[in-house]
């Protein structure tokens, strides 16, 4: 993905990206408030995803 | 929503501006906040009161607070409040019923045989030093006042920095990080990313950390709202003279409320209750309401239950922006990525520092036009270092 040029993108392009992390991330703050065992996984999962990313992301998403 | 040119370069100009007013102060809260993240932990490891084992029984609330009375000669007991997770049980002395924390005392007392356990002062050792620094910048309430405001300067800068992220990533895919062309665009790939990433965590945690720092107004708020409504039927009452028993009190909430868990036991006079009460703080079953205690007014003459009722919604709110900033509330995993999110906010803070102080190569037309470029076209540096 990096580098490469695509045509203008609306906001919803832009931003829908960013809005599906950032509902991950209330799902995940969330969670582990209301119940332990299952709750604090799902929390887990959904926060750690974030961090996922961010490596990914900086690895330039393919590579390994 | 396309921005005007003006538009962007007035935002592109706050998200600079308040960036640089806050940047420290966010430094110091990531790096400090990183250790104490594990507060609970290290504290553990460090400085836990050794605790007899095999023990059984339940002590003496009346004599707990009796005898933590009498370990300073005209002092007063303000609250009890009880471990959540160990049988311990916190006395707070102090030389007046509305002593703030630096004036009083914290005495440990086993909650099986009620006796004395020694531990360390609370506000001594390194984490209590980067919580002062964390929470008030060592200088009391003025500081945690002061560190709410560099809070709201903080959204400002959150806000304006998802704005112009808008106009930069017209042409770039999200996630994009272009690392292989010059330092300067790396950096601003990165700072962007992150970012953006980060941006529901980084919001809770700062706007959670500005409601906390809001505590002291709130509890005056609640003072002169529902806890003047409580004390309004003693206003021409004089002050108990003899203090009914605490395990009287606690019993006759128990008998109300049959499943009702204590978390603390304020005295009559103190922030905490009104002249003529005993407030027994009750506090739910679930990590949600655990956290959301309800006030139960004891008359503390006649040992009668006044009042049951509920925080009011500030208060709850309060309550609940605490585990939402410390991160404490899912276990040592959560921990582990709070901290790993909390180094992903620093990496955004230098990044962003990195990229104003290189902002001398890169003159403000040239960066404008690349945000109007929807980040495709590169500025050309005036003294590029070579990579």
């Amino acid at each position: 993905m990096s580098g490469r040029r695509i045509g203008a993108q609306s906001g919803w392009q832009i931003f829908r990206w960013p809005l599906l992390m950032g509902l991950a991330n209330a799902i995940g703050l969330v969670a582990a408030l209301v119940g332990d065992g299952w709750y604090d996984i799902v929390s887990w999962v959904t926060l750690g995803a974030t961090l996922v990313i961010i490596v990914m992301a900086w690895r330039g998403w393919s590579a390994r | 929503m396309a921005l005007s040119q003006t538009g962007i370069r007035r935002w592109y100009l706050v998200h600079k501006w308040t960036s640089i007013v806050c940047t420290a102060f966010l430094l110091m809260f990531c790096l400090t906040g990183l250790p104490l993240i594990f507060h609970h932990e290290i504290d553990e490891l460090t400085r836990a009161p050794k605790m007899a084992e095999n023990m059984e029984g339940t002590a003496s609330l009346d004599a707990v607070a009796s005898h933590a009375r009498a370990q300073e000669a005209g002092w007063h007991v303000l609250f009890l409040s009880f471990d959540d997770e160990k049988p311990i049980i916190y006395a707070a002395i102090g030389p007046t019923l509305t002593a703030g924390e630096d004036e009083g005392k914290l005495l440990l007392y086993d909650a099986r045989s009620g006796q004395s356990i020694n531990a360390p002062p609370f506000d001594e050792g390194v984490m209590a030093f980067l919580l002062e620094l964390h929470a008030h910048l060592l200088l009391g309430i003025p500081g945690q006042l002061f560190l709410g405001l560099v809070g709201v300067v903080f959204l400002v800068a959150v806000v304006s920095g998802v704005v112009v992220y808008a106009p930069f990533m017209r042409k770039l895919p999200f996630g994009t990080v272009r690392r292989n062309r010059s330092s300067r665009l790396k950096w601003l790939d990165t700072h962007n990313m992150v970012g953006i990433v980060t941006l529901g965590w980084v919001s809770v945690v700062g706007l959670t950390g500005f409601i906390i720092t809001m505590s002291v107004p709130i509890q005056g708020i609640w003072q002169m709202d529902e806890l003047a409504e409580m004390a309004a039927p003693y206003e021409n009452a004089k002050p108990p003279e003899k203090l009914a028993s605490v395990d009287g009190a606690v019993a006759t909430v128990k008998a109300a409320i049959p499943d009702a868990k204590v978390s603390f036991i304020a005295w009559p006079g103190t922030e905490l209750s009104t002249k003529h009460h005993y407030m027994i703080a009750l506090a739910g079953n679930t990590p949600l309401t655990e956290r959301l205690i309800s006030p139960t007014m004891i008359d503390a003459e006649s040992g009668k239950l006044t009042d049951v009722r509920d925080m009011p919604w500030y208060v709850q709110i309060l309550f609940l922006s605490v585990p939402l900033h410390f991160g404490d509330y899912g276990g040592l995993p959560l921990k582990i990525i709070w901290a790993l999110l909390d180094v992903a906010a620093i990496v955004v803070l230098v990044s962003g520092l990195y990229l104003w102080l290189g902002r001398r190569r890169v003159p403000i037309e040239q960066r404008l036009a690349e945000l109007n470029s929807g980040g495709a076209l590169e500025p050309q540096p005036v003294l590029e270092p070579a990579e």
